[in-house]
């Protein structure tokens, strides 16, 4: 097939103004019809928003019959001057064109700009706005049936500057209706054909086309170049924007992002967009790179976010607020999204440090020197190329925000911490921005929000202390996350935010104990257990196993009992936290004979009844498995040592 | 209280509404087959639901089998909320209200509203009850109060005792039937003012109508409180336009044509546990976070048309009360350390005990020795 496009280098090719000539002899008709056409724009973009209740549309069904009369007006037009056109027109071929071949649409029938090509097109226009109207008037399928009679139009013509943008705009329609159908690969059939047709008349003519409204409006109110750039542009941003939507219900998540990427970037470059908006934007999609481990691209899109909220302008006072309900709102909003970009920093830094933390630690989650080393390395060899080429592809920004990003890019790293040094100004950066999210979501009036950003903040001590190799000072790492959390956890309502306090109770306890064996870690290196060694330990012991005792009392039924059968979302902390009571309850250290007996029966109270719970419940066991497996090792060992303990026991009395 | 079960995921419900004159004129094939009372066949796939009504059930029979328990539930101190979801004229303004002052044609609102003074006028004397009833609309995530069209933008607000709720809404105290309906009545009319896109705007407003019952008891003190939530989503058509409700009412299939919509699209795309993902309609989503998972009662309401015509629209909602069905709260503990890494630290620390077992055994005998009056001396 012969796919160049035919139309002509050089000569006049504003086809706009052969319609008007052509139309000449009928200029009376022809003013009447433009006439028309503004009324129908008029009617369907402006009085339709004021149509009442009841009778929705009303609007829409006028703009409707208008466009049908300009539909009856141009066929009768051309008659005689244009015979065989107007016969081809009639004949409706039976089977109608379907995207799917790129080629569609280029090098067919008649030429683009010929009058045979014009007339075809302005028709097909007609039949353009036809379709859009019922489809926005809930008939689908009549409009369906527009859009194709547009699209078979078309087929017979070759991409011009006259038409290209139908070509374009009437896919994006298809493609947005059989999406609503649920059948989203012909929708991405039609769309993948628009783009494909847009990068070819970049490539190969490129000059500003016409848009769709300037088929019918008198010469002289054309549309200056940069005006119908800018139109074109936004139908070709659409076309992107729909593909996102559609790869992305196609589940084809990597080629939506890419997409969702592409639509904000030529938001910024043809200056069409809301700051606050597009900054939300770009910062939610920073999440999506992280979720796909692109700390680059994430930290390129929060950088961005940053940078094109602060061009919303300066927040009102408090008192300017107080003054007007405007400012209140803008106040409001301000505060509000750059609470959110903040949060989605805070998720990067941390995310960041946990990833880091998985690559390096050994199989007890411990820093492994070896991987150590060699993370050290790869980074080392891989950092530099890799950037480069991954950054050039996905780069925001305008000449006045470029330098702006960049700077707030180079405040934090995006690659993968190696030591403490490096984890702590991740760190600190996160906490930066705790406490610029904190400042808007507070505590009263947003419990949810605020606590959510405390449980970042604690995660992101919890992750620093991996890299911290002084085991006194990673235990002030814990204490502060216990420091944050427990008031909270003991203030809250629990019959209203049951699964927040869960949460909580279940962190503390195991901050409680993660301390726990710091501190006997640190005994150990000292060789010698002082009292008031034991007594902290001890302390860290019960408070750990008070936070693990208070989670499972959340689990009983108002009256007390607990359940015969766990559901799903706490059955495996419960019978953790049971084990870990269970644990915690045999380190005690007592000197009393008594106590340590008392201990270690409660202990195997524990154990038993992890046992026993899976016993009566197998299909538990999968859950937790290896709890399961060290619990029937303890009830068989336990009463030994009981015995043991108490034989001695007997023997001093 | 009957029938309480402790899950919580959502009941839903679809109803069909007869063809319409129009459509008959027109000629429109009915389409749906119901099979049983719980599922219905559209093209030829069968939709299961908890149950389905066909085009004949009355407005009575429709209250009798989902609505009434819920007013049972609300007096007995739980939160309740009732949704309609379905394209535009399906018949969900018919479900929901009906009309108003009709014995037989009314819906569920009016119905609740006369059951719930019933109730209380057979419960014990010596309980006093406060009803309170708000009315408002959410809108580009902005709340409207219905019942003082001066206030426009309400925040929702959460603190520490209690759950979500729409600050400095008005509050209007009813004590009979009649004076429930006259504010619906009143926040109708309110819908229309000061709207400057009415058409645009009824179809993407979601509509709530909030029941507030405290209870006590001026013997014992006890005091009960429940919240009944009806909300009139936006047309089904229009939905993923507003992503109401955050991301669970923003699945279906749809394109938005509107760019103000690309936030949707990325946010679906950066869901996950890792991430924080801003809400675009997120107050709509807090004042409904309780109704959607915790301590609920939550009804939807699937309404569609029979009409070929709207065939493939109520495909779409037909799919989409099958999803609706599927949501739970998922939201649980965090459980950050793996059992492997717990077996293989425990096993770790064993394995030191042994040594130190060993170690005190070589003390003791040493000792031992001593004790015994060994001398090496």
């Amino acid at each position: 097939m012969d796919t160049t496009l035919s139309i002509p280098t050089t000569g006049p090719r504003l086809s706009h103004t052969e319609i008007t000539n052509m139309a000449s002899t009928y200029s009376h008709e022809w003013r009447a019809v433009c006439d028309k056409f503004n009324n129908a724009q008029d009617l369907s973009e402006v009085e339709s928003r004021k149509d009442p209740e009841n009778d929705p549309f009303r609007s829409k069904y006028k703009a409707r019959e208008l466009l049908r009369e300009i539909y009856c007006s141009l066929k009768n037009f051309d008659v005689g001057e244009n015979e065989s056109v107007n016969d081809e027109a009639d004949q409706r071929p039976t089977e109608q064109p379907v995207d799917g071949g790129m080629e569609e649409g280029f090098g067919r029938g008649h030429c683009g700009d010929s009058p045979a090509g014009s007339r075809a097109a302005k028709l097909g226009a007609v039949e353009y706005y036809l379709g859009v109207n019922h489809v926005e008037t809930e008939e689908l399928s009549a409009g369906e049936e527009h859009l194709m009679n547009c699209m078979t139009l078309l087929e017979k013509c070759s991409i011009s500057p006259e038409n290209v943008s139908l070509f374009i705009q009437v896919r994006n329609q298809l493609g947005i209706l059989w999406a609503g159908r649920d059948e989203i690969e012909k929708a991405q059939g039609f769309l993948e054909t628009a783009e494909a047709m847009y990068i070819r008349y970049m490539k190969e003519d490129g000059q500003p086309p016409m848009d769709l409204t300037e088929f019918f409006v008198a010469e002289e109110e054309a549309l200056p170049q940069q005006e119908r750039t800018k139109r074109f542009e936004m139908a070709y941003t659409h076309t992107l924007y729909y593909l996102a939507q559609v790869y992305k219900n196609l589940e084809q998540y990597e080629k939506a992002g890419g997409y969702c990427h592409s639509t904000l970037q030529r938001q910024l470059e043809f200056n069409q967009f809301i700051p606050l908006e597009w900054a939300i934007n770009a910062a939610t999609l920073s999440q999506y790179y992280i979720t796909k481990t692109l700390y680059m691209e994430g930290r390129h899109c929060l950088s961005a976010a940053s940078v094109i909220a602060g061009l919303a302008g300066e927040v009102p006072s408090e008192a300017a607020a107080q003054e007007s309900e405007a400012e209140a709102e803008k106040r409001d909003q301000l505060r509000q999204k750059r609470a959110e970009i903040a949060r989605c920093w805070i998720k990067y830094c941390l995310n960041l440090l946990q990833d880091a933390k998985k690559l390096l630690e050994d199989n007890i989650g411990e820093l492994d020197m070896d991987r150590q080393a060699e993370l050290r390395a790869t980074r080392l060899k891989e950092e530099e190329e890799k950037e480069r080429g991954r950054k050039s592809a996905v780069l925001f920004g305008s000449s006045d925000t470029f330098d702006s990003i960049c700077g707030l890019e180079e405040k934090v790293s995006c690659v993968f911490p190696v030591d403490f040094e490096e984890a702590r100004a991740i760190f600190l950066v996160g906490q930066t921005y705790v406490n610029q999210a904190k400042e808007y979501f507070e505590m009263d009036g947003h419990v949810t929000d605020h606590i959510e950003i405390l449980q970042d903040h604690s995660a992101l001590f919890k992750a620093l202390a991996f890299f911290e190799e002084d085991l006194e000072r990673r235990c002030k790492m814990h204490k502060r996350r216990v420091d944050m959390m427990e008031p909270i956890c003991k203030d809250l309502n629990s019959q209203y935010y049951l699964l927040v306090c869960r949460q909580l109770q279940f962190e503390l306890a195991e901050t409680y104990y993660e301390m726990m064996d710091l501190k006997l870690a640190v005994a150990n290196k000292q060789d010698d257990l002082d009292a008031h060694t034991v007594k902290k330990f001890n302390h860290l012991c019960s408070s750990s196993t008070k936070f693990y005792q208070m989670f499972l009392d959340s689990v009983r039924s108002p009256e007390g009992k607990w359940p015969e059968k766990l559901e799903d979302e706490v059955l495996r902390p419960a019978l953790v936290a049971k084990f870990r009571v269970a644990r915690l309850h045999s380190r005690l250290i007592s000197s009393s004979k008594t106590v340590q007996l008392e201990n270690l029966n409660r202990a195997l109270e524990c154990y038993n009844f992890v046992v026993q719970y899976c016993k009566d419940n197998p299909e538990a066991k999968s859950a937790i498995e290896t709890e399961l497996e060290l619990s029937e090792e303890m009830v068989s060992l336990l009463p030994l040592k009981i015995n043991r303990i108490q034989a001695n026991l007997a023997s001093s009395n | 209280m009957a029938d309480v079960t402790s899950e919580c995921n959502i009941k839903v419900l679809c109803r069909f509404r007869p063809l319409n004159q129009s459509e008959i004129l027109r000629g429109d094939q009915f389409i749906p087959t119901f099979q049983g009372d719980d599922s219905v066949n559209v093209g030829g796939r069968s939709y299961v639901f908890d149950r389905v009504f066909p085009t004949n059930t009355t407005q009575e029979q429709v209250y009798n089998a989902c609505a009434k328990q819920i007013v049972k539930d609300v007096l007995g101190g739980y939160n309740g909320t009732i949704f309609a979801y379905g394209q535009t004229a399906s018949g969900k303004t018919h479900t929901m209200e009906g009309k108003l002052h009709d014995p037989n044609q009314m819906g569920i609102i009016p119905r609740i509203a006369e059951d719930i003074f019933n109730h209380i006028f057979g419960m014990d004397e010596n309980l006093e009850f406060h009803i309170k009833v708000s009315y408002f609309e959410v809108y580009m995530d902005k709340i409207r109060d219905l019942l003082d069209v001066t206030k426009t933008n309400l925040a929702v607000h959460e603190d520490k005792n209690k759950i979500p709720y729409v600050k400095g809404c008005t509050e209007r105290f009813v004590s009979s039937p009649d004076e429930v309906m006259d504010v619906i009545d009143e926040g109708k009319n309110n819908r229309h003012v000061a709207v400057t896109n009415m058409n645009e705007h009824s179809s993407r407003s979601h509509s709530i109508f909030l029941i507030n019952i405290k209870q006590e008891h001026t013997e014992t003190e006890q005091k009960l409180c429940g919240k009944l939530y009806l909300v009139d989503l936006a047309g089904s058509e229009k939905v993923s336009k507003t992503g109401a409700a955050g991301a669970v009412l923003d699945e279906a299939k749809n394109i938005n044509k509107s760019l103000s919509a690309l936030g949707n699209v990325i946010s679906a795309l950066a869901e996950g546990t890792k991430t924080h993902v801003p809400y675009r309609d997120s107050k709509m989503t807090r004042i409904l976070q309780d109704s959607l998972g915790g301590n609920c009662r939550t009804t939807m309401f699937i309404c569609c048309s029979p009409s070929s015509y709207n065939d493939a629209e109520t495909k779409s909602t037909l799919m989409f009360g099958q999803r609706a069905k599927t949501i739970r709260n998922t939201a649980s503990v965090n459980l950050e350390l793996t059992a492997d890494q717990w077996k293989r630290k425990y096993e770790k620390e064993k394995e030191k005990n042994k040594t130190m077992k060993e170690t005190t055994q070589r003390l003791e005998a040493e000792l031992n020795r001593w004790r015994n009056g060994h001398n090496y001396i």
